[in-house]
C-alpha cells in the first residue's frame, strides 16, 4: 500500500488521521507480540518504549523500563550511537535482578523532528557462545590429549587437499613446523611403496561409508628416509549436505617398536611351534660344529700320544692302554652328539610319503613371511600347474626349502635396490621335478664358489658352513641332485631335482 | 733355572687330559687347569710356565680374559690360543693383545707341538734376557760416581784426556778408573761395554714399553 520503508504509515498525509491510528494501533500490536526483545531510546540514552519481551529479558517488571537509562543495562555512553552503528557486538548486559548475559543488538533509526528515535532488537547470545567456545575447548582438549598421548594428531580438509598435523607428528616425520602440508605429501608421499595399497583400499572403504573409521598399519618415510611402522586411525568429522566427507581427523601412532616386537614375539611362538621340526639347518648345525670340535680335537691328541709312545721303551700295553681308552669314549661321545642331533632333526617326521613340492613352498613361505618382510624381500613364484608329487619325507623337504630360502635373503642382506627371491618349479622329462631357488644378491663370495656345499665353507660371521651341506644330503638320500646353476647373470640360484612318486 | 713348564687351560676334560699328554711327549712337564682363574690362583705355575695353551670360551674368565690379566701383571709367558669357534673378532683381538698363536679345534696336534716348542723356546731366550738385565742392573749399580761419568764418557767415546779435562781430573786418574769400570762390569774390551750398554738400555726401553 505504501511504497515508503523507513515508516510503517506516511503521518504526513492529509486527512490521514484514521489512518494514523490504525497504523498506531497495528504498530503497538506487533510491538509488543515479537518474541525478540525491542527498545526504543532516545539518542540520550533514555528508553522512550520497550516491549513485553524486553521487559522479561531485563527484569524490569510489566512497564519498569520506560524511563529507564540503556546505560543501566550495558555499557552505553553518548558515543554509543555517533556513526549511526547498524549493530553492537555481543557484550555483557545486566538485568534489575543482577542476572547478566552476553547480548548483542541490531539497532536503526528515525529522525524526528524533536530528536533521533533509536530502536534496539537485542539478542541473548550467552547460550550460542558459550556452545561454541565448548567445542573449541573440547577439540582444543582432545588434541592436547592425543598429542600428549604420543599421538600424532592429522586434521584433513578434504575440500581444499590441506592436512594440519599436530607439532608430534611433525616429530614423528622430522618435519620443520613452518612447512605447509598437503595430503598428498603424508599419503601417498610418504608411505612405502608396498605399503600404498593397502592404505588407500583403508582410505576408500571408510571414505565411502563401507568402514565405520580408517585404520590401517604402513610404514612412514622419515626426512632421514628411514621408514618407521606406524598405525593411522582416523574418520570423517564433517559431511556436506549432499553427504560427502568433507573434513577427516585422526591419528598416527608411532608402533616400529612394537611392531617389530610383535614380529619377533610371532615368529618366536612359530618357531617353537615347530622347532623340532622345521629349524634352519645351519643354525643347528652351528652347535653342532662346537660340541663335535671338542670330542675330535681330543681324539687327534690322544690319536698322536698314543702314535709317539709306540716308539717309547718298555711294555706297550702299559704305555698305549689309557689313550687308547680314551680314543674310544671320545668317539662314542661324537657319535652321542650326532645321534643327538639327527633325532632332533627327525624329530616329528613321518614315513616318506607323496609330497607335493608346490604346497611345501607356500607353507615354507608362510612361516618366513616375517623373515622376509622384514629384510624388504619381494618374492617372486613360479609354479608349475599340476606338478607331480615326490616321494620324499615332507619335514625334511621343508628343511631343505628353508635353508635355501634363508640362504637367498641373506645374500641379499647388502643389496641396496630390488630384493628379489624367485622360485621356480618345474616338471623335468625324465620323471623328476625340479625346483630353483634364485636371488638378485652379489653371487657366491671367492671363498666359497669352488664348492658351496663343503662343510664348514662359509662367509656367515656367525654361521659354520654346514647348511647346505646338510640340504645336499638330504636330498642325495632322496635320490635327488642339489646344485648351483651357474648361468644366470646375477646372485645365486641354488637348484634342486627328485624323482617323481610312483603312483 | 726351572724346567720350562707348559700350562694348559681348558673346561673340556677330554681336551684338556688329551693336549696335557700330547705336550708331555715333548718332554716338558705339564699342568692342566680346568679354569682360568685356577691358574691365575697359582702363583708357583705362574712363575715357572713357559707356555700357556688356552681355551677361548670357558665359563667364568675366558682365556682372553686370563691374557689380559696377566698381560696387567707386567706377565711375559706366550699364550697359545686354542677354539672351537672360528672366532673371528675372538682372533684379533687375542692376538693384538700379543698371543703367540690361535689354533682352531680340531687341530693338527703337530702344529700344536711345534708352536709349544717355540713358545718354550721364545720363553727361555725372554727369561735369560731379564735375567742378563738384571745382573747387569746390578754391576751397574755397584759402580761409584766418579766411575759412572768416566763409564758415560767412554760409551760417548771420549779420549781419556778429553775425559780427564771435562771431570778436571787427571789422565792417570781416569785411567785408574776405567780399570776399575771394566772389572766391576765384566768385559774385556770396550767395544764389549759398549755393547752390554746398549743392550741393557734397550731392555730398559722395552720395560717402559710394558713388553
Amino acid at each position: 500500500m505504501h511504497d515508503s520503508g523507513a515508516d510503517v504509515c506516511d503521518v504526513a498525509e492529509p486527512g490521514g488521521e484514521r489512518q494514523r491510528h490504525d497504523c498506531e494501533v497495528c504498530y503497538r500490536a506487533v510491538f509488543r507480540a515479537v518474541p525478540e526483545p525491542v527498545l526504543v531510546a532516545d539518542n540520550t540514552g533514555l528508553i522512550v518504549d520497550a516491549n513485553p519481551a524486553a521487559h522479561g529479558l531485563y527484569g524490569f517488571g510489566d512497564t519498569g523500563l520506560p524511563g529507564a537509562s540503556l546505560a543501566e543495562l550495558f555499557a552505553w555512553t553518548p558515543r554509543t550511537f555517533e556513526g549511526r552503528p547498524a549493530r553492537l557486538a555481543a557484550g555483557p548486559h545486566r538485568g534489575r535482578d543482577g542476572r547478566s548475559f552476553l547480548g548483542e543488538a541490531v539497532l536503526s533509526y528515525i529522525e524526528r523532528p524533536t530528536g533521533t528515535l533509536v530502536i534496539l532488537v537485542i539478542r541473548n547470545v550467552t547460550e550460542a557462545l558459550e556452545a561454541q567456545s565448548r567445542l573449541e575447548e573440547a577439540e582444543e582438549r582432545w588434541r592436547f590429549a592425543l598429542d600428549g598421548a604420543g599421538d600424532g594428531v592429522w586434521d584433513w580438509s578434504l575440500e581444499s587437499g590441506e592436512i594440519e598435523v599436530s607439532s608430534s607428528f611433525r616429530g614423528l616425520i622430522g618435519c620443520p613446523d613452518a612447512v605447509r602440508l598437503r595430503r598428498g605429501d603424508i599419503w601417498p608421499g610418504r608411505l612405502h611403496p608396498d605399503d600404498v595399497r593397502s592404505a588407500m583400499m583403508a582410505f576408500a572403504a571408510h571414505l565411502t561409508g563401507a568402514r565405520p573409521i580408517t585404520e590401517t598399519e604402513f610404514r612412514l618415510r622419515l626426512e632421514d628416509g628411514s621408514y618407521r611402522w606406524v598405525a593411522l586411525r582416523g574418520r570423517v568429522m564433517e559431511r556436506g549436505p549432499d553427504g560427502l566427507p568433507h573434513r577427516m581427523i585422526g591419528t598416527v601412532r608411532d608402533v616400529h617398536e612394537r611392531y617389530l616386537g610383535a614380529e619377533r614375539e610371532k615368529r618366536q611362538q612359530q618357531e617353537l611351534e615347530r622347532a623340532a621340526r622345521l629349524i634352519h639347518v645351519g643354525e643347528m648345525a652351528s652347535s653342532l660344529a662346537h660340541e663335535l670340535n671338542q670330542p675330535l680335537t681330543a681324539l687327534r691328541n690322544f690319536s698322536a700320544v698314543a702314535l709317539h709312545r709306540l716308539d717309547e721303551p718298555g711294555p706297550l700295553d702299559e704305555r698305549l692302554r689309557a689313550p687308547l681308552t680314551m680314543i674310544a669314549e671320545q668317539a662314542l661321545r661324537a657319535g652321542a652328539i650326532v645321534n643327538q642331533v639327527r633325532s632332533f632333526a627327525r624329530k616329528g617326521g613321518g614315513q616318506p610319503g607323496a609330497v607335493a613340492l608346490n604346497e611345501v613352498v607356500r607353507g615354507v613361505l608362510r612361516f618366513m613371511q616375517f623373515e622376509i618382510r622384514a629384510h624388504a624381500v619381494q618374492c617372486v613364484l613360479d609354479l608349475e600347474e599340476g606338478l607331480p608329487a615326490v616321494q620324499a619325507d615332507q619335514v625334511q623337504m621343508e628343511q631343505v626349502l628353508s635353508n635355501l630360502i634363508k640362504n637367498g635373503i641373506d645374500a641379499m642382506d647388502a643389496v641396496p635396490s630390488e630384493r628379489i627371491l624367485r622360485i621356480r618349479s618345474r616338471s623335468l622329462p625324465d620323471a623328476a621335478v625340479e625346483v630353483a631357488v634364485s636371488d638378485s644378491g652379489e653371487g657366491l663370495a671367492d671363498a666359497v664358489r669352488s664348492d658351496p656345499f663343503a662343510p664348514f665353507a662359509t662367509t656367515k660371521a656367525d654361521g659354520v658352513g654346514l647348511g647346505l651341506a646338510i640340504c645336499r644330503s638330504i636330498v642325495e638320500n632322496h635320490g635327488g641332485r642339489l646344485w648351483v646353476d651357474s648361468s644366470s647373470a646375477a646372485g645365486t640360484c641354488f637348484c634342486f631335482s627328485l624323482p617323481v612318486a610312483r603312483a | 733355572m726351572n724346567a720350562p713348564l707348559v700350562c694348559v687351560v681348558d673346561d673340556d676334560d677330554a681336551v684338556r687330559l688329551s693336549i696335557g699328554l700330547l705336550v708331555e711327549t715333548l718332554g716338558f712337564p705339564v699342568r692342566c687347569f680346568a679354569g682360568a682363574l685356577d691358574l691365575l690362583a697359582d702363583g708357583e705355575a705362574l712363575e715357572q710356565a713357559h707356555c700357556l695353551v688356552l681355551d677361548v670360551r670357558m665359563p667364568g674368565l675366558s682365556g682372553v680374559g686370563l691374557q689380559e690379566r696377566l698381560g696387567r701383571l707386567g706377565s711375559e709367558i706366550p699364550i697359545i690360543f686354542v677354539s672351537a669357534h672360528g672366532d673371528v673378532p675372538m682372533v684379533a683381538r687375542a692376538m693384538r693383545e700379543g698371543a703367540f698363536d690361535f689354533l682352531q679345534k680340531p687341530f693338527n696336534e703337530q702344529v700344536l707341538l711345534d708352536r709349544v716348542s717355540e713358545a718354550v723356546q721364545v720363553a727361555g731366550l725372554r727369561r735369560a734376557e731379564a735375567a742378563w738385565q738384571q745382573a747387569f742392573r746390578a754391576r751397574l749399580d755397584g759402580l761409584t760416581a766418579r766411575e759412572r761419568e768416566v763409564l758415560d764418557g767412554m760409551t760417548a767415546g771420549r779420549l781419556n784426556k778429553q775425559i780427564a779435562e771435562g771431570l778436571g781430573i787427571s789422565m792417570k786418574t781416569v785411567e785408574q778408573h776405567r780399570a776399575r769400570v771394566m772389572e766391576k762390569l765384566q768385559v774385556e774390551s770396550v767395544a764389549e761395554l759398549v755393547a752390554h750398554v746398549i743392550r741393557a738400555a734397550r731392555g730398559l726401553d722395552a720395560g717402559r714399553h710394558g713388553m
